[in-house]
């Protein structure tokens, strides 16, 4: 596989990939970044889960826009149109929860316990 | 090995039916009588046998939750002490999370899952055999060490420190805890077998658009329960070691750290919901199609929601914890998380709706218990919305709102499309037919009896009825509501034993089911009910989503095989092109040995730390047993 198809097939899947790894980053900064948001009040809780949701939309219109690229035989196109549908659904509910999150942490400032 | 050139042919081309078939039959056929029982590997019969014993645990934990019902139906009862009460009450979570939910979804998935990707049996189904024995030999563990008054009392999550060495005097939270090694074990084996199954045997043709919803569904339960179940494997595993060797990863006062366990175990615990969900919503999807009358609506939508409901489920286990003094910014990204799992929950309602809607559907009782899922789901769905909420959790934490709450999930997520499932491939599993009568009369007792019986229980939960309790004071608010609950516990319990007497005399009586009686269009009913041991004369070529709606009458098949060894068809992941022929094992005693070695070393573990020393060389013994070439013509593989 040359480095152009597999970038292809990385982008199609990037909604079931790329898309729950930014929101498991986030996750995980959401346990650690209150303390540091409670003394600096940097509000980087926000501002990374904002770009975190960008990002996932991003992978998500990769994955939708990129099956097209894909040639060959029938099976192959079909499972690549598959998978970019799936995969850019799946991105939008990822987006959504970031986006959540995003919200979440304009509310509080990381003081509360 | 090639064949020698004088060898008979003993592939399946060009061979009539009737020759093919007996061939076949006496290559697969498993043994009849006790030793066959013990050296089986057909995936059915093992699937079969873990139904069977999965309900049984079913009912023995419906007579607990009878009994704890008898218990509260008064203030100050004095029918059950508070230590026996203890008992009860983990046992009935324990045994209905770990004995029954789980195992008997997988158990659902051993038994069709390789019918519905069209294959001849379950990957590995030697380790297949042995996680049954596994299984069972925990759920013997539980029972018998409560029939002698062992039983765990620290609840189904046994929190440190009750459970640690400091107030778990004896061995009761050493039980619980070797139970859970027993029980992911044999759960964590079927998962890799159906991941394989589903990646590598899938009938040729069969893309990843034209899987059945249900094996999607299990196909994604199966990751959930390969990352989810070693958390709580460890986190047993350190409490075993904690009480036995005297380590202290769960003591603060030595450097650890009593959130640990809470952490291990919900890691674990809360995609346990999903690995009980999922595959009853693969089977909802599954079943809804030939009673609407019409393909599933939004097949993408639904593969997509049980993708993106598995990696979710990993980010929500901390609203289990929201009392426990974490930062409330940190309470909120989980509570995100546990409102955007709601998204694709929802979607698969949508799509289930849609296609009712846009059905001409047929009340048969498999439907009725999907509809039954629907609606209590749902309301199960907005509580679990409502307890996702921090303010909201912190007051109903740990009353009976929350009991009410699990139960609307878990059964109405889980049993209700599990009863319907078993109405549906009744047939399939024992060529005969459930009384429908029977059937509409179960559904309704149950539906009415869990409503009256779990509905309430929020209400006393609002009321501030702390669950867990073994009695209380005539004084308080909650006698009324108790008893109602109580009595209509009768009703549910009637409901479920009409359901048991049905599946007994249908197996016995009942009406002789053709090979497709529902007209559905998955590859498990394009063979015989039941089905023979080699599943399939020739293995099918799939060329659509719904098979035998699309090819009802010429259904393409693949030849090539050989009859004189087990073998299958080995295909590529993505588009299931023919890759290779794979031989599949024969019939051994060595899983079976291998777990009577295993369960030895276990329970002895729970008294002596040297038994992992000792025990393991009976284990390796068995294990080089079970590898060691026969002289099979599998071996040639």
């Amino acid at each position: 596989m040359n480095a152009s198809r597999l970038f292809t097939y990385l982008s199609i899947w990037a909604g079931l990939w790329f898309a729950p790894l930014v929101w498991a980053v986030n996750m995980q900064l959401g346990q650690i970044l209150p303390y540091a948001d409670c003394r600096s009040q940097l509000h980087s809780s926000v501002i990374i889960s904002f770009v975190g949701a960008a990002l996932t939309s991003a992978s998500g219109i990769a994955s939708w826009s990129s099956p097209r690229r894909v040639g060959g035989e029938a099976a192959e196109q079909s499972n690549a149109h598959f998978g970019g549908i799936v995969s850019a659904l799946s991105a939008s509910v990822f987006t959504f929860a970031l986006l959540m999150q995003g919200v979440a942490a304009v509310v509080l400032t990381g003081c509360e316990k | 090995m090639n064949r020698p050139a004088t060898a008979p042919d003993t592939h399946d081309t060009d061979i009539a039916r009737t020759r093919l078939t007996s061939a076949l039959a006496k290559t697969w056929k498993t043994p009849p009588g006790f030793w066959g029982a013990l050296t089986t590997v057909d995936h059915k019969i093992i699937g079969r046998r873990y139904i069977f014993t999965a309900f049984v645990f079913l009912a023995l934990g419906g007579v607990l939750a009878a009994l704890m019902r008898l218990q509260l139906a008064q203030p100050e009862a004095r029918l059950i002490g508070p230590d026996r009460y203890n008992q009860i009450f983990t046992m009935h979570g324990a045994n209905m999370m770990f004995l029954f939910a789980v195992p008997v979804m997988e158990a659902v998935a051993v038994y069709l899952v390789p019918l519905m990707v069209g294959t001849r049996n379950i990957a590995f189904p030697r380790l297949n055999a042995f996680s049954y024995w596994i299984y069972l030999a925990g759920g013997a563990l539980l029972w018998t060490a409560f029939a002698l008054d062992m039983g765990p009392d620290v609840g189904w999550f046994a929190y440190v420190p009750l459970s640690g060495p400091q107030y778990g005097a004896g061995k009761r939270a050493d039980i619980w805890a070797q139970m859970i090694t027993f029980t992911e074990l044999s759960a964590l084996a079927i998962a890799v077998e159906l991941v394989v199954t589903i990646f590598k045997q899938r009938a040729p043709g069969m893309t990843l658009d034209r899987i059945p919803v249900f094996v999607w569904a299990m196909l994604v339960t199966s990751f959930l329960v390969i990352m989810a179940m070693p958390a709580v494997m460890i986190a047993s595993t350190g409490l075993i070691l904690d009480r036995l060797v005297g380590t202290h990863f769960y003591n603060p006062a030595e450097g650890g750290d009593v959130l640990l366990w809470q952490h291990l175990f919900w890691f674990f615990g809360h995609p346990e919901v999903y690995i009980i969900f999922l595959p009853a919503a693969g089977m909802v999807s599954t079943m809804i199609e030939p009673f609407a009358r019409r393909p599933a609506f939004g097949y993408l939508g639904l593969v997509m929601a049980l993708i993106a409901t598995g990696i979710l489920a990993f980010g929500l286990w901390v609203h289990h914890m929201f009392v426990a003094g974490l930062p409330r910014l940190g309470d909120s990204f989980f509570t995100a998380s546990s409102m955007a799992i709601a998204v694709p929950a929802g979607i698969q309602m949508f799509c289930w709706l849609a296609t009712l809607w846009d059905g001409r559907p047929v009340f048969k009782t498999p439907l009725l218990f999907i509809m039954g899922f629907i609606v209590t789901f749902v309301i199960g769905g907005l509580t679990g919305v409502m307890v996702a909420s921090v303010p909201f959790d912190t007051q109903v934490h740990d009353t009976y709102f929350v009991v009410a709450h699990f139960h609307y999930v878990l059964i109405g997520g889980a049993v209700f499309p599990l009863l319907g499932a078993v109405h549906y491939w009744f047939p399939k599993l024992t060529g005969r037919m459930m009384s429908e009568t029977l059937g509409r009369w179960s559904f309704w007792l149950i539906i009415v009896g869990f409503n009256a019986t779990f509905f309430p229980m929020h209400i006393l939960g609002l009321e501030g009825m702390p669950r867990r309790i073994y009695t209380y004071q005539p004084d308080l608010p909650w006698h009324g509501l108790n008893v109602f609950v109580s009595l209509s516990s009768i009703v549910l319990t009637i409901g479920f034993l009409l359901f048991f007497i049905n599946v007994f005399r249908s197996a016995r009586f009942g009406e002789v089911a053709p090979d497709n009686p529902w007209d559905a269009p998955t590859l498990e009913w394009a063979t015989t009910s039941p089905p023979p041991s080699y599943n399939f004369p020739r293995i099918p070529v799939v060329g659509s989503l719904h098979p035998l709606w699309d090819d009802r009458d010429t259904l393409p098949v693949a030849d090539g095989l050989r009859t004189d060894r087990r073998e299958l068809i080995v295909t590529t992941l993505a588009s299931a092109g023919p890759q290779a022929r794979e031989a599949s094992p024969r019939n051994s005693i060595w899983p079976l040995l291998a777990a009577v070695a295993t369960t030895i070393m276990l329970i002895w573990s729970i008294f002596s730390p040297w038994a992992v020393v000792w025990g393991s060389i009976p284990i390796a013994v068995a294990l080089i047993g079970w590898f060691w070439p026969k002289g099979t013509p599998e071996d040639e593989s």
